[in-house]
């Protein structure tokens, strides 16, 4: 009977918790490489920025907002034909977001937006007849100013800030955990090889582990993406927030592409698993 | 297929499903004193996103207006119920302001962004509303709804048209003072004032760092009891 309870522990319960343990680990391994890989891939936020029309709406964006301040200050409309365009828009922001997610420094250009909107508001009082006396010079130029902060707060990603200080915190952790990881999932494999002398028996504890962990790392994934929660950020402008979402339900499948290769192992050492069993079986 | 052969097949699904429930009790656990947390800011960060960040509601019903302040007039009533009142969300207009002698008209909202001056005048929404008691700050644009202030003098009457009534306001005082002049207006008096302001001067080009204040005490309409 003694020899009975202490094979069941050695065949069964030891390479059980082992597997439980490989599971976790593969889990975490996969949480901590999809975030590396994902969360905080270059690529994606500069993807996410060119689908979302991110730049045609933050042009959109300024203009609405820059009519909205000529209003008080009796100018038209009109002043604004050919401020922003789209080529310039695009150009400075893509440097400035290549240039932030390395973690430089980079000030958007505005000379060409305020000298084309001198430009329209010279050729507006002139072609209105207002007298010099109802232009305040330095009101125009504060004006100008003003528009072109807007524009370039309008196009510059604040998240980005955080985006590299996150970035650099998560980089630590990897570091750190890897060796760890690592580590503990070789200690688990060697003691599940050990457990039992046939390799298919061994196998299932390697399969339990890696089908566990495709359901672990794609739970979390799968909730998001199906209620939609990361579009529903509190976020704006909304321009601001669809980019967003798009990068992040991005990130979300990366996640999902580790929880299918665990499943994929996890049939592979089931197939072998089978093959193995029926080798044994026929030598037998 | 035989009994072995079912429960080796069942423990493919059952296993995994095990240490997941098992792994996923123990995320929990470990988190649990953060859980709390995490749910209420991420109540506060997701939600309905307002995809139509121009959208503005409509709460004053000119009809309603008039009979309540008929009502009010006829029966002498100097007080209401603030249970009588629909309090406005902002973006909500909810009344209207005049000034018959200088064409002054525009829709009253709760509100001052951008998208409500626009549209009319806007309340901050850190003043107070008519009727409450206490100073109530407005502001337009003087190049559209605004545009009468300039003739506006000491004397006029403003007056706001709501649902729970009507509220006349007698300008007592006209002042241009910069924009960020904290003398401007003190929103913590015990007293029910009328502050609208608008960019000044009217007619000139550029950006425009002084306003025009124009101060209205109450001179008639009911008081809200709360």
């Amino acid at each position: 009977m003694k020899k009975n309870t202490k094979g069941i522990l050695k065949k069964y319960i030891i390479p059980t918790i082992a597997s439980f343990v490989l599971s976790i680990m593969l889990t975490a391994l996969a949480y901590l490489t999809g975030t590396f890989l994902g969360l905080f891939n270059k690529d994606l936020v500069i993807d996410a920025m060119n689908k979302s029309s991110y730049y045609e709406e933050v042009n959109k964006y300024t203009l609405e907002a820059a009519i909205d301040y000529a209003t008080p200050s009796n100018l038209d409309p009109s002043i604004f034909d050919g401020v922003f365009t789209l080529q310039h828009t695009y150009n400075e922001g893509k440097s400035y977001l290549i240039a932030s997610l390395d973690g430089k420094k980079y000030t958007i250009e505005t000379d060409s937006i305020k000298d084309s909107l001198r430009q329209n508001i010279n050729k507006y009082i002139s072609e209105q007849n207002i007298a010099a006396d109802s232009i305040n010079n330095e009101g125009i130029n504060i004006f100008i100013d003003d528009v072109a902060d807007m524009y370039s707060k309008n196009l510059s990603v604040p998240f980005l800030y955080y985006y590299n200080a996150l970035k650099k915190i998560i980089e630590q952790i990897f570091m750190i955990m890897l060796p760890v990881i690592i580590i503990l999932s070789t200690i688990c494999l060697v003691i599940i090889f050990k457990s039992n002398k046939w390799l298919h028996r061994n196998l299932r504890f390697i399969s339990y582990s890696c089908l566990a962990a495709a359901i672990m790392t794609s739970i979390i994934p799968l909730t998001l993406l199906f209620t939609k929660l990361y579009a529903k950020l509190n976020i704006t402008p909304i321009y601001f927030s669809r980019m967003l979402a798009r990068y992040l339900r991005a990130s979300l499948n990366t996640y999902l592409y580790f929880s299918l290769c665990f499943f994929m192992l996890g049939c592979i050492s089931i197939y072998i698993t089978y093959y193995k069993r029926k080798n044994v079986l026929r030598n037998s | 297929m035989n009994f072995k052969r079912v429960k080796t097949i069942m423990a493919y699904f059952i296993m995994p499903l095990f240490f997941s429930l098992i792994g996923i009790g123990i995320v929990i656990l470990l988190f649990s004193p953060f859980l709390k947390s995490a749910i209420s800011i991420g109540n506060a960060v997701t939600g309905n996103v307002n995809t139509r960040s121009n959208k503005v509601y409509q709460l004053y019903d000119e009809e309603l207006a008039i009979k309540t302040a008929n009502t009010i007039e006829e029966m002498n009533l100097e007080s209401i119920e603030l249970s009588d009142i629909s309090m406005p969300t902002n973006s909500t207009q909810y009344g209207k302001i005049y000034c018959d002698r200088v064409g002054f008209l525009a829709p009253l909202f709760f509100g001052d962004d951008s998208n409500i001056l626009r549209l009319g005048v806007g309340q901050y929404i850190g003043s107070s509303m008519p009727g409450f008691g206490k100073p109530i700050l407005l502001c337009g644009h003087n190049t559209s709804y605004c545009l009468p202030m300039q003739y506006m003098e000491v004397g006029d009457v403003l007056c706001i048209s709501t649902n729970y009534g009507l509220f006349e306001y007698t300008i007592n005082d006209l002042r241009v003072l910069n924009m960020s002049d904290p003398t401007a207006f003190n929103l913590n008096k015990n007293e029910e004032e009328l502050i609208l302001y608008t960019c000044y001067p009217f007619d000139l080009i550029g950006a425009k760092t002084d306003r025009l204040f124009i101060y209205a005490k109450k001179t008639n309409g009911p008081s809200v009891s709360y």
